[in-house]
């Protein structure tokens, strides 16, 4: 009996783990092995463990990535004004490297990519080029290997989201459309505004203007001009996310807005001569900038704004090119060196 | 490399099982013994090979030590046994302090004005127990009770890998024996099918229970400051829960490893949280440490009195649970851990040598809000912050029931209603359900055979897990 006994627990915890394995192969809820099943709706909201699927099985020809800054993107828009059939990819609090990484899983995957839409984060543009976000990631899933599948297959968490797919679609639901995928509008409705944003915010402390130095450029040569010299074929279409005004106080009252701006122009250099880029900046839209009712903290802004960022590189508003970054560059120092942040404070 | 891995389960165990019994069947079954030790040298080279030479050598230096020994023995040479002896000492206490308190005595020269640079030394694991195993060992030889002194036996005795990392501490006696016996180098049916059915019972403990709580306890433990009472209780609760069910799942199965291999290894927990007194709870909980202590610190304490006194006999108490308390680490949260047990184990003594009143409840109660204590001192990332916690448990931060979720938390592995039925499972499964060994005692059956089956699916499907990804705020 014991050896039978043993027999039966070793082959019946294999044949439990088949059953949960084949289940999670058939559903594969992060698009690790196939593209969603029509039959299924699938909810995608895990950026890090479904990103890296959607860029391997999905079918497009355009991609939308960066951080929340991106998030409120739709897809349906780039669609009609770029012509495309298009994917967005986001990152929460992600770096360039994870960003950068994944469009080169993207263009290796899907050769019928042609258009890459980047939400360049401004506040992370001179940090350290490994930056990551987290400390753990699901790797299992961004690499060819089938022996570290294990991670995924034999998982309770993604049976259960298997599972919870099934009960999604039989309760009538419908597999998130990018247009829905990681935007938060709804999620931060009614906060915002001027008032909800200065509950948040909290103004640093006033330090001297700091002296030039050059800027550690190595996060944009690693992570954005690696990739766009590699890709020639792909056309890239850069922006620097449209922080408000608040941000420049911020660095104002750190004492470097001066070298802020200073190293903007160096990337704008940088950047630029590549005929694959289109390279925008909506920092000369003040109007924009200073609307407190655009932003529901210092950075975030609404999904309009998102949807008037498209029209702008569909049309080539705000493009910046080497005949006229010069020009942009000083009315950006005229205008945020010389503005008068402490009127924002005043009731 | 933990038991709790994939590739532990899938390939490593099973691999050195079916070798160790092949090994074991042919006409040279010696060669089993070599094999189990260069499969745990492979084991703990795998979790960090750079501490391999650590534990290669520490195994060379006592066995070269406890030879001193027993050739004094055997010669009448006390000087020579004493030497050796000596020798065996301060190499493996010095060898226990420079990793793991050295640090701790730079800091507190340096508050007093020193300047000395900190050597951030990192801790090689298991050096508490295989340095503690020697010293034992050491210790028998001195008495006059080892005799055994096989090279192979040895190290395996030290490095056998079911014990190696996390204990339960071995004694020579119990397992020189064993290595000797070349009967227990085949297979035997019995003895797999209770050692699997220990370590899936370790397994599910470990990976389904303990694991589940750690994301819970550690929101609670960084930012005690946005626990109110209730949620502080809960959050202490289930740290004494998730430390037990690791510990003892991770005991059971070693146990159970080492059962599949015929060999008995001492079990480290027998329904502690059911103890009515301080001194039952130590005689319950990591069992093997309890004697281990004895034998090295109270028995020559208490033989260090000319009389033996009820005071002799306390004040021993005090001295061997004090160091029980500092081996677990080194930091004054670990001092007032020690401080903690040793005077609960005195005021034990004195209750029961005046025979004052107790009712059993009242006992168990005392005794677990002591464990709660000596826990939440535990698991506090400092003194500040564990004061922070009891501040939190008597309502400091707020009255009232709220789950720790905070902004600035990384991830949650259980929410809503998960955890608050989680911890009420762990809770019923402590006072009410048989321990494990008595568990696998029963005979076994079809039904306990397809119970057993799912349950190591079930835990080997909770050895991964997705994390949520939070965001910062901006």
């Amino acid at each position: 009996m014991e050896k039978r006994w043993c027999e039966g627990v070793i082959i019946g915890s294999l044949l439990f783990l088949f059953c949960v394995g084949t289940l999670i192969v058939v559903i594969d809820p992060f698009f690790h092995y196939h593209k969603p099943l029509k039959s299924l709706a699938y909810r995608i909201n895990y950026e890090r463990y479904q990103n890296d699927g959607i860029v391997k099985q999905f079918d497009y020809d355009a991609m939308i990535t960066g951080t929340s800054s991106s998030a409120n993107f739709k897809t349906s828009e780039m669609d009609k004004l770029f012509g495309t059939h298009a994917i967005k990819v986001c990152y929460d609090g992600g770096g360039f490297k994870e960003i950068r990484e994944n469009i080169e899983r993207a263009i290796a995957a899907n050769p019928d990519l042609r258009i890459i839409v980047w939400g360049l984060d401004y506040n992370v543009l001179f940090i350290n080029p490994d930056y990551t976000g987290y400390k753990e990631y699901p790797t299992y899933l961004y690499d060819d290997s089938i022996i570290n599948d294990v991670n995924y297959i034999f998982n309770s968490a993604v049976l259960r989201k298997s599972l919870s797919n099934l009960i999604y679609t039989i309760k009538g639901g419908h597999t998130t459309t990018f247009d829905e995928y990681s935007n938060w509008t709804k999620a931060y409705n009614g906060t915002f505004g001027k008032t909800n944003i200065l509950k948040k915010y909290k103004r640093p402390e006033k330090r001297e203007i700091q002296t030039y130095r050059e800027p550690d450029t190595e996060n944009v040569e690693k992570n954005i001009l690696s990739l766009v010299k590699a890709n020639p074929d792909k056309e890239f279409y850069f922006f620097l996310t449209p922080y408000s005004i608040l941000v420049f106080d911020g660095y104002n009252r750190a004492g470097i807005l001066r070298n802020y701006l200073l190293w903007e122009k160096e990337v704008i250099k940088m950047i630029l001569p590549y005929e694959n880029v289109h390279f925008f900046s909506f920092f000369d839209e003040f109007s924009m900038i200073t609307n407190f009712d655009n932003y529901r903290d210092k950075g975030h802004y609404h999904e309009r704004i998102n949807s008037y960022l498209l029209e702008c590189m569909a049309t080539g508003k705000h493009r910046l090119t080497m005949e006229n970054y010069e020009d942009y560059c000083q009315r950006e120092w005229d205008f945020y060196t010389n503005y008068d942040y402490d009127a924002i404070y005043k009731k | 490399m933990l038991f709790n891995s994939y590739t532990f389960i899938f390939l490593f165990f099973p691999i050195v099982l079916f070798v160790y019994f092949r090994l074991g069947e042919s006409r040279r079954s010696d060669w089993a013994n070599v094999w189990l030790v260069i499969a745990s040298l492979f084991f703990y080279g795998y979790w960090e090979v750079s501490f391999l030479p650590l534990l290669i050598g520490s195994i060379l230096i006592n066995y070269w030590i406890s030879g001193g020994i027993l050739s004094g023995k055997e010669s009448g040479n006390v000087q020579r046994q004493k030497i050796f002896f000596g020798l065996g000492l301060t190499f493996n206490l010095g060898l226990l302090v420079w990793y793991k308190y050295m640090d701790f005595f730079i800091r507190n020269i340096n508050l007093l004005g020193g300047d000395i640079p900190p050597l951030h030394l990192v801790l090689p694991l298991g050096i508490s127990f295989f340095t503690i195993t020697q010293v034992l060992y050491l210790l028998d030889c001195y008495a006059g009770v080892a005799k055994d002194h096989d090279f192979v036996n040895y190290a395996l005795f030290v490095s056998f890998f079911p014990h190696l990392l996390s204990g339960p501490i071995l004694y020579h006696k119990q397992m020189m024996t064993q290595f000797r016996d070349e009967t227990l180098r085949r297979p035997n049916w019995g003895n797999l099918a209770r050692g699997l059915s220990l370590f899936i019972i370790g397994f599910a403990k470990k990976v389904v229970i303990a694991d589940s709580f750690i994301s819970y306890v550690k929101v609670g433990f960084d930012k005690p400051e946005s626990l109110t009472l209730i949620s502080a209780w809960l959050t202490a609760i289930a740290y004494m829960m998730q430390l037990y069910f690791d510990f003892s799942g991770y005991s059971d199965m070693a146990v159970g490893l080492a059962r599949m291999m015929n060999l008995e290894i001492p079990i480290n927990f027998n329904a502690p949280y059911r103890a009515s007194n301080l001194i039952t709870f130590w005689q319950r909980w990591h069992m093997s440490l309890t004697n281990a202590i004895t034998a090295c610190v109270y028995m020559p304490v208490l033989r260090s009195f000319k009389k033996m006194t009820f005071g002799a006999v306390v004040f021993s108490s005090f001295v061997a649970f004090f160091v029980v308390g500092i081996w677990h680490g080194a930091g004054w949260k670990y001092v007032a851990f020690a401080l903690l047990h040793s005077s609960g184990i005195v005021l034990n003594h004195l209750w029961r040598h005046y025979h004052w009143w107790m009712p059993k409840t009242l006992g168990r109660v005392l005794t677990l809000l002591v464990v709660l204590g000596g826990s939440v001192l535990f698991r506090a990332e400092s003194f500040r912050l564990a004061g922070k916690m009891f501040y939190a448990m008597i309502g400091g931060y707020g009255m009232g029931m709220s789950l720790p979720v905070t902004k600035d938390a990384q991830m949650l592995s259980l929410s809503g209603i998960q955890f608050p039925l989680m911890l009420i499972l762990a809770v019923i499964l402590v006072i009410r359900c048989p321990s494990s060994n008595e568990l696998i005692k029963r005979k076994p059956s079809y039904t306990s055979m397809v119970g057993f089956a799912i349950l190591l699916g079930y835990s080997i499907i909770h050895l991964s897990s997705i994390t949520e990804f939070l965001y910062f705020q901006f």
